[in-house]
């Protein structure tokens, strides 16, 4: 029987083209599978160029924004609007859903489709939302540990809409008359390279007249032409580049193709550049996904680790500075970061990569980084110039080994952080100061657990019960949440006490035993994978010492 | 003439009268003429009314871009008669097969078209609205069906005066139907004649059923004040201009916290034209109550593209302007009155003593007033000025009380009602009388509110608003002496004239018969929408009948009251409020994701 699933994707473009392993992924799981996806309609064509849909439902998201917000329409009209293509998903009875659009309205969505089998943001049964699926949950929660993430959306989307499988470069078809096109455009001639200088945030672009500056730079050595992409509204943007760029002495061929290309031909015209020298935009996953090799300048809010250029062959420069990368709501007066990126080092890797000049070894006030795929067949980014915080590459090190490992069941072939964490005394504290708590609070769970399992519930002894768990349960995160060492898992505690999407107060309070039980099963697989061993020997709870599997030379948790 | 029987005899057996009334018209209104392409095409008064070249494809055209917002269910009425090229296309392209009516206001452009070229049996779906303004309003009204208009332009500006004498009758039929309730966000000034403008108008909204956000920029006059004290003028002016600017932007805040149905700006609320655009691009309606001259405030130019609906209180000069400047939809809407403030008081001897005089006059010291109050004073009468910017009139600061402070509405309403004869003088950039005497002011109302009697100068305005047995006006300022003399002597009459005036103001120029005006007139162009909540017709009743291809919402429906209107965000809370521990049903699951949207704000600032 054929297997149908549905991906709900409806945010942003670079979100579209990043699926793309999940798509081999889900054939790979299931071939032959019929993947349907929902999208925004102004991102229908970006789902176009992607292989491997059977059907793309496009919907104006924006103009229902706007026609419920200030009631243009009755709610039955606006109802009625909706449901005419939601009705007809929800009789297809997919056997998956998957929702990349993290937010609550495409969870409820996702509900009144329905699904066995929903990962992602769903509704729960009284209307709630949860998120179902670990990799789906943590990319909901590591915002809080951003510096400590090393997986790039890409793989999340895959190992959480389907599994862990063999790395497979994002892909996207181009049109025969496309390509035409973009041969005509260019010339016939390989010897151009892209810019996108806009971006549709201005917080993660780079400055205007850096691009100029740094693309004078590259023409005193390179007399290839340079081809500016982007939407009109970045005239504007383009106008100050090419300013800059003359009066730098830029001599160059230069066209300017802003606002003036679809989506396919963009594509096409990225396929025929040597490269693309970009911001974190929707274009430069196209640039990926066409095989062009991408230089990101990861400025703003933005992170590469997250959403860096897939695979090999790509560069990214990162701004060194406390504040970098800021917060997605962050709103910066000084935007100091895009100052940090010299255009003389943006030139020297540009001649790097189209001449084969040596690559900048050394980056002041910036970290240099070269993506690659790691041993577990994840995208991932090798620091070629700079210095990380030993402190930060310890735990990102380890948080990526813990992770995988945990959620795929698979020993990980990336080479564990060399000895105890940075910070040892104090993550020491931590685990020490949260085990006999956790001991407690699962014992406390059990019990509650227990009571509510009975015919008879004594209602205000439960809810005593409660209400100390409660203080106990804060003690314990303000304790978690307070070291590198069991923050990630303390958070992933607090999002599997929301996800109770059970009904009844015995199944809600075994679920919450399972919370407790699984952070102190975590907490203590943290201490051995830190310091060796258990600090006791003896485990506090009986069935709780994960069995030990030998992968390599190291110990894992199966 | 052929063509002309044949086509009427099309008509013979459904409409009558309209062939009586065809026949027996004279025609001739319009020139036709051969158009390039051969079929025949007409001028009105040497300008083409439809085109020289192609008169079918034009239409055909036309007719397309019209059609998108027709709604199913909706009367589609065409005002402009023409040779009926678009009537005849827009009847082909009609979606839903919904009916169509033209109004024609004269039969003999009817005759004209008739006449002209042979027609098909389209001619026999048409309703054929004839009659008096009055009459056509009420046929349109009585197929109790939402209308949607349609204006051919070339055609309409034949009868643009009788269109608009429709729409006003029209106007008042809905506003006399209308029983739905609207959220109006109403957006003041920060300071200035037009502050009490805005809240007689979210009065009268609130009385007359509607929630009514009022967005009180006034709260800002003592910061905008205080940029007055920089010496250098340019620096005052750009940083009041972009404290105007914040402003702007925090109504767009207010109104994303609690979206309305339609934000109602008075003259001089600080609203930008970019915050405008945007509200326009996010589907707000937006409508400006421009209470001022024309002439002499001029920022209109810069914001009538801004405003989806203009009010104005002058006519055609005005709303021609507005138009040229890139206005879509402009309303004549005069002033009014409020009755709450402005009534009529008795006083105590004391203050009888106090405010009263034979002759008054409350106002600023324009030039005008200065030149001509000093010539109607006199040893014969008692004669009291009030109000301020009266430096340096040192002919009447004999009469000046209280040494030319600003007065308050209370004490304006004391004068008033102390006085016998209170002078009303429009304001003027010249040294006499208003060089075009067009708007009458607020002053004409509320004196006649408050049953006290005036003298005021004539405006070309005033006739359709008060009839010569409720104001006695003047032409020239020679008139005011033995005017005075003449009244002074006559308290019965004056007192006739006040009663009268005042019963007047009661009976049709108050700020509710106003607010009732402007929300029919939007309304009437806005029939699935704001119409659609005045007609009642997003009640949960009339909801509930339209749940055919979604039974399901239904039983959500009718846990409200009937009579009460309920959009997307009411169902959703009543869904929410009853979900804890409650299993949700897909409908209902819907119905939270939809208001999910509709509570997003990100986009808004």
């Amino acid at each position: 029987m054929t297997r149908q699933v549905l991906i709900i994707n409806i945010t942003r473009m670079g979100d579209l083209v990043q699926m793309g392993a999940l798509l081999n992924r889900l054939q790979e799981e299931w071939p032959g599978a019929s993947v349907d996806l929902v999208v925004d309609r102004r991102f229908a064509s970006v789902a176009a160029l992607m292989t491997g849909l059977r059907d793309v439902i496009p919907f104006d998201f924006h103009v229902l924004i706007d026609e419920s917000r200030a009631a243009v329409k009755d709610v039955v009209s606006l109802y009625q609007e909706v449901n005419v293509w939601v009705q007809p998903l929800a009789e297809r009875r997919y056997d998956r859903i998957i929702n990349l659009t993290f937010n609550r309205p495409s969870a409820l969505l996702a509900g009144a489709i329905g699904a066995t089998d929903i990962r992602g943001a769903r509704s729960a049964w009284d209307g709630g939302m949860v998120v179902d699926n670990p990799w789906m949950a943590y990319f909901c929660d590591f915002h809080q540990f951003r510096r400590f993430n090393r997986f790039n959306l890409v793989d999340v989307y895959a190992l959480g809409g389907s599994g862990p499988g063999l790395f497979a470069p994002l892909r996207v078809r181009i049109p025969a008359e496309d390509r035409l096109w973009a041969r005509q455009v260019l010339g016939g001639s390989s010897r151009w390279i892209a810019v996108q200088a806009g971006a549709s945030d201005g917080m993660k672009a780079w400055r205007p007249h850096l691009f100029g500056l740094s693309l004078a730079q590259l023409s005193k050595q390179w007399d290839g032409g340079l081809a500016f992409i982007g939407s009109s509204d970045e005239e504007g943007t383009i106008a100050q580049v090419m300013q800059a760029y003359r009066e730098a002495g830029g001599r160059n061929l230069v066209k300017n193709l802003t606002g003036r290309t679809t989506l396919s031909q963009l594509a096409a015209l990225l396929a025929e550049c040597r490269m693309l020298l970009t911001n974190d935009t929707g274009p430069m996953h196209i640039g990926v996904a066409v095989g062009t090799s991408v230089i990101d300048l990861s400025v703003g809010h933005v992170d590469f680790q997250e959403t860096g250029p897939y695979g090999t062959g790509h560069w990214v420069i990162q701004p060194e500075l406390d504040c970098a990368p800021c917060g997605f709501e962050q709103v910066c007066a000084h935007h100091a970061c895009k100052d940090r990126i010299s255009p003389d080092l943006v030139a020297d890797l540009l001649l790097h990569m189209l001449k084969g000049a040596p690559p900048p070894s050394r980056a002041t006030g910036v970290l240099l980084y070269r993506s690659d795929v790691d041993e577990d067949g994840l995208g991932t980014f090798r620091l070629h110039a700079g210095t990380e915080s030993v402190r930060t590459a310890w735990y990102a090190g380890f948080w990526r080994r813990y992770w995988y490992e945990t959620y795929t069941g698979v020993g990980s072939r990336v080479p564990a952080p060399d000895g105890p964490p940075p910070d040892e005394q104090q993550a020491r504290e931590s685990i020490q100061g949260l085990i006999p708590l956790l001991t407690a609070a699962c014992r406390k769970a059990e019990e509650i657990a227990h009571l509510a399992g009975r015919k008879t519930i004594n209602i205000s002894e439960v809810t005593q019960l409660q209400q100390q768990q409660g203080k106990e349960k804060e003690r314990l995160v303000h304790i978690g949440m307070g070291s590198s060492a069991t923050a990630p898992v303390t958070a992933a505690f607090l999002r599997q006490l929301q996800n109770d999407n059970v009904k009844g107060l015995d199944r809600l309070a075994h679920h919450h035993a399972g919370a407790y039980r699984t952070l102190l099963t975590r907490v203590l697989d943290i201490e051995r994978r830190c310091f060796g061993s258990n600090s006791n020997d003896s485990c506090p709870l009986p069935g709780l010492r994960p069995p030990m599997r030998q992968t390599g030379s190291t110990q894992h948790v199966a | 003439m052929e063509y002309l029987q044949h086509n009427l005899e099309r008509l013979r057996s459904r409409c009558p009268a309209l062939v009586m009334a065809v026949r027996e018209s004279a025609g001739n209104v319009l020139t036709v003429t051969p158009s390039r392409e051969g079929a025949p095409s007409a001028t009105y008064q040497g300008q083409w009314v439809h085109s020289a070249y192609d008169p079918r494809t034009e239409a055909r055209s036309w007719a397309e871009q019209q059609v998108g917002e027709w709604k199913r269910g909706e009367l589609g009425v065409v005002l402009g008669v023409g040779l009926l090229y678009h009537i005849e296309a827009l009847a082909q392209v009609n979606p839903d097969h919904c009916r169509l009516a033209v109004v024609v206001p004269d039969p003999s452009v009817l005759k004209d078209a008739l006449g002209a070229r042979p027609l098909g049996p389209w001619l026999n779906t048409i309703i054929w609205v004839m009659g008096t303004a009055q009459e056509m309003a009420e046929q349109l009204a009585s197929h109790a069906t939402p209308l949607r208009f349609f204006t051919y332009g070339p055609a309409a500006r034949v009868h643009a005066e009788e269109h608009q004498r429709l729409e006003a009758s029209l106007r008042r039929i809905v506003a006399a139907q209308a029983g739905g309730r609207l959220h109006v966000a109403v957006v003041g000034p920060i300071y200035g004649g037009s502050l009490p403008i805005a809240r007689y108008a979210v009065r009268a909204l609130g009385e007359l059923g509607h929630r009514v956000t009022y967005i009180d920029h006034s709260v800002h006059h003592a910061s905008y004040q205080a940029f007055d004290s920089y010496r250098d003028e340019r620096s005052r002016l750009t940083v009041q201009s972009r404290f105007a600017d914040v402003l702007s932007l925090s109504t767009m805040a207010t109104i994303a916290e609690d979206p309305p149905d339609l934000v109602l700006a008075i003259a001089q609320a600080p609203l930008s034209l970019a915050v405008l655009q945007h509200l326009q691009k996010k589907k707000f309606l937006t409508a400006m109550w421009f209470v001022e001259n024309f002439r002499h405030l001029t920022y209109w130019q810069q914001l009538a593209a801004g405003y989806e609906y203009w009010f104005v209180i002058q006519q055609t000069e005005c709303i021609d302007a507005l138009k040229r400047a890139g206005a879509t939809e402009v309303h004549y809407l005069p002033m009014a009155a409020d009755p709450v403030v402005h009534r009529p008081i008795t006083l105590t001897a004391d203050e009888q003593q106090e405010y009263g005089a034979d002759v008054s006059f409350v106002g600023a010291g324009y030039a005008n007033r200065r030149r001509l109050l000093p010539q109607w004073l006199s040893k014969e009468w008692s004669f009291k000025l009030w109000g301020n910017e009266w430096d340096g009139a040192a002919d009447l600061s004999s009469v000046l009380q209280r040494n030319g402070a600003r007065i308050d509405t209370d004490t304006c309403m004391k004068v008033f009602n102390a006085t016998a004869i209170n002078l009303n003088l429009h304001s003027s950039s010249g040294m006499g009388l208003d060089a075009h005497p067009d708007f009458v002011n607020p002053r004409t109302f509320e004196l006649a509110a408050c049953g006290a009697f005036q003298l005021v100068d004539e405006r070309t305005l005033l006739s359709d608003l008060f009839s010569s047995e409720e104001m006695v006006c003047f032409r020239s300022p020679d008139e005011v002496p033995s005017l005075i003399q003449t009244w002074l002597k006559d308290s019965a009459g004056r007192r006739a004239y006040a009663e009268a005036a005042q019963r007047r103001v009661l009976r049709e120029h108050t700020y509710r018969h106003r607010m009732q005006d402007l929300l029919a007139a939007v309304g009437l162009h806005q029939p699935d929408r704001i119409g659609s909540i005045l007609r009642g017709e997003r009640s949960a009743t009339a909801l509930q009948r339209r749940t055919d291809s979604a039974t399901e919402l239904s039983p959500l429906l009718s846990r409200f009251p009937p009579g009460q209107r309920v959009e997307l965000k009411d169902l959703a809370a009543d869904i929410q409020a009853r979900a804890p521990g409650r299993e949700l049903s897909r409908e209902e699951l819907l119905v939270l994701m939809l208001d999910s949207y509709r509570a997003e704000t990100r986009d808004l600032l």
